[in-house]
């Protein structure tokens, strides 16, 4: 369940990453999401928020956390029930 | 005023089709003698007030005539409300009668059926009108994109004073926008005092107005840049050169250079105009050269009766030509002694005035301003794109993100069109201008054919 998330997360990460022009092959689920890791800035972060909001109909930011890396957005959602926008 | 100039164009050309709908039509001397059989009968109603709640046609535009003539103080109600709308707008502005083209459940007001009201005479038609001295006035709605609809009263004589002019030929006129919005009264007043034509097509879907307009060889438009995209996206390559217009009419919101572009490129021959109005200052001036936004000169003198300033990047207007007063109770709008902020941002380049959006539609990007018609402009140069809506979401990192909906044209194809408009986007904006939630939909939503960028 978590890899599936995790792998999720991962894609929306990387889909923001390549709609600023960067390319990244690997990301690490503990890398840093902003200044020292994988470079978002707040805009790209906002993109992210909205991004997670359509997808589970809240999303970390929402919630007042600011989350540093991917694993902290999947422990997130871990630690409560998801409600894709599939359902 | 109405029912005089209709008066006056019965007498100059009694036999010209006046209007025409899709249960028929009328001559200007048939329009003119129904009118003149139904004024007294309306004459008789102990109200002050008509409200009318009916889809454009002949018989509403009968019956408005008339009952400006008896001096009635007459509003049109968009026919899109609901009847809990209805009531809750009659409440706040005033009892009055309503007139309408179907039954309506309404116990606190006298409802009178339209054709019932089209078809009655009066056999004391010559007595004294109770309301035989009233200047009677329209009130219209504004459309409300931006929040609750206000009413703005005018008078007619000032309407009338402030119409344009006449081509010299006799134009066959679509009417575009409904007659509950100010221009779609423009547009009546225009037709009637120029003894020109007016049709209203039976429906309101883009496709088949345009087989109406080739069929009733239409050759006048006034509409919104988004109905004109709208219609632009749908003509089919056959049908080109049966669409004839002479005359291309754009307002209501502001135009883009790319809008201006297709629609030299489409209809090389006809006169475009772009109409500046809105109703609270009613016609403000109009712009014929094609191009966007309007000479800066028109800052330096007089344009008509009306003087253009910019304040803090916020056009002023100072017009003799304005509503007289809201009747909702409604703030007047804002204003600097005689100047009224119109709520438009414009900016200065060179020798032209561009316009940039709304003031109320302002996007906040983390305190960075971005303003929606900039953000449209690059996206509807995209092929592919039929109408596109930017609008500001909710964000918990920014404050707001810009979002946009589009409008496909028919065929395109969805994957490729959004990376295009990706593509323009990145190439032609700012970062915190550039969407970051594009949204392909069905319809955009739209209040009187214009754009509701309400999040």
């Amino acid at each position: 369940m978590n890899d599936r998330l995790s792998q999720k997360i991962t894609e929306m990460v990387m889909t923001v990453l390549r709609a600023k022009g960067v390319e990244t092959a690997i990301v690490n689920p503990t890398d840093s999401l902003y200044d020292g890791g994988l470079g978002l800035d707040s805009l790209d972060a906002a993109t992210l928020a909205a991004m997670l909001e359509n997808e589970f109909k809240t999303d970390p930011y929402n919630a007042g956390e600011f989350p540093q890396t991917i694993s902290d957005i999947v422990a997130f959602y871990s630690s409560r029930p998801i409600e894709t926008k599939s359902q | 005023m109405i029912a005089d100039a209709l008066r006056g164009y019965a007498g100059q050309a009694p036999e010209r089709l006046f209007v025409l709908d899709r249960l028929g039509a009328v001559t200007a001397r048939e329009a003119f003698e129904i009118c003149a059989a139904i004024t007294p009968a309306l004459s008789r109603l102990t109200t002050r007030r008509i409200y009318f709640y009916a889809h454009d046609s002949v018989r509403l535009i009968l019956a408005l005539i008339a009952a400006q003539d008896a001096g009635f103080e007459v509003c049109i109600l968009n026919r899109n409300f609901t009847v809990e709308e209805v009531k809750a707008i009659v409440r706040r502005l005033g009892h009055g009668l309503v007139i309408a083209d179907a039954p309506l459940d309404m116990t606190e007001v006298d409802v009178f059926e339209l054709s019932e009201v089209t078809s009655s005479t009066d056999a004391h038609g010559g007595d004294e009108s109770p309301h035989a001295n009233a200047k009677g006035g329209l009130i219209i709605l504004t459309t409300g994109t931006t929040g609750l609809p206000k009413s703005a009263f005018h008078d007619w004589e000032r309407l009338f004073s402030a119409r344009p002019t006449s081509s010299g030929h006799q134009q066959r006129w679509l009417l575009a926008y409904p007659l509950n919005h100010f221009a779609g009264i423009q547009v009546l007043l225009h037709v009637v005092q120029n003894h020109e034509s007016l049709f209203i097509a039976p429906s309101r879907d883009y496709s088949s107005i345009i087989d109406f307009m080739i069929e009733h060889r239409v050759d006048a438009v006034s509409a919104t840049p988004t109905f004109w995209r709208m219609i632009l996206g749908r003509i089919r390559e056959d049908q080109q050169g049966q669409l004839r217009l002479r005359q291309i009419t754009v307002g209501g919101e502001a135009s883009t250079p790319e809008l201006l572009e297709r629609l030299i490129s489409k209809f090389p021959t006809a006169s475009i105009t772009q109409v500046y109005a809105t109703t609270e200052l009613g016609t403000c001036f109009s712009v014929k050269d094609g191009l966007a936004g309007f000479p800066a000169s028109y800052l330096e003198r007089p344009v008509g009766n009306v003087h253009l300033s910019i304040r803090d990047g916020e056009l002023y207007v100072q017009s003799s030509k304005q509503m007289v007063a809201y009747v909702d109770g409604s703030a007047p709008p804002e204003h600097m002694g005689d100047w009224v902020a119109t709520g438009d941002l414009v900016e200065q380049v060179g020798a032209r005035v561009f316009f940039r959006g709304r003031k109320t539609e302002v996007i906040n990007v983390g305190g960075v301003k971005v303003h929606p018609l900039k953000v449209e402009e690059a996206v509807l140069r995209v092929p592919g794109v039929a109408a596109a809506r930017v609008y500001g979401r909710p964000n918990p990192v920014t404050g707001q993100i810009v979002a946009c909906d589009i409008e496909l044209e028919h065929h395109a194809d969805e994957d490729e069109v959004r990376r295009a408009v990706q593509q323009a986007c990145r190439a032609d904006l700012n970062r915190y201008e550039q969407p970051r939630q594009l949204s392909v939909v069905s319809r955009i939503d739209r209040q009187n054919e214009k754009l509701v960028r309400r999040a």
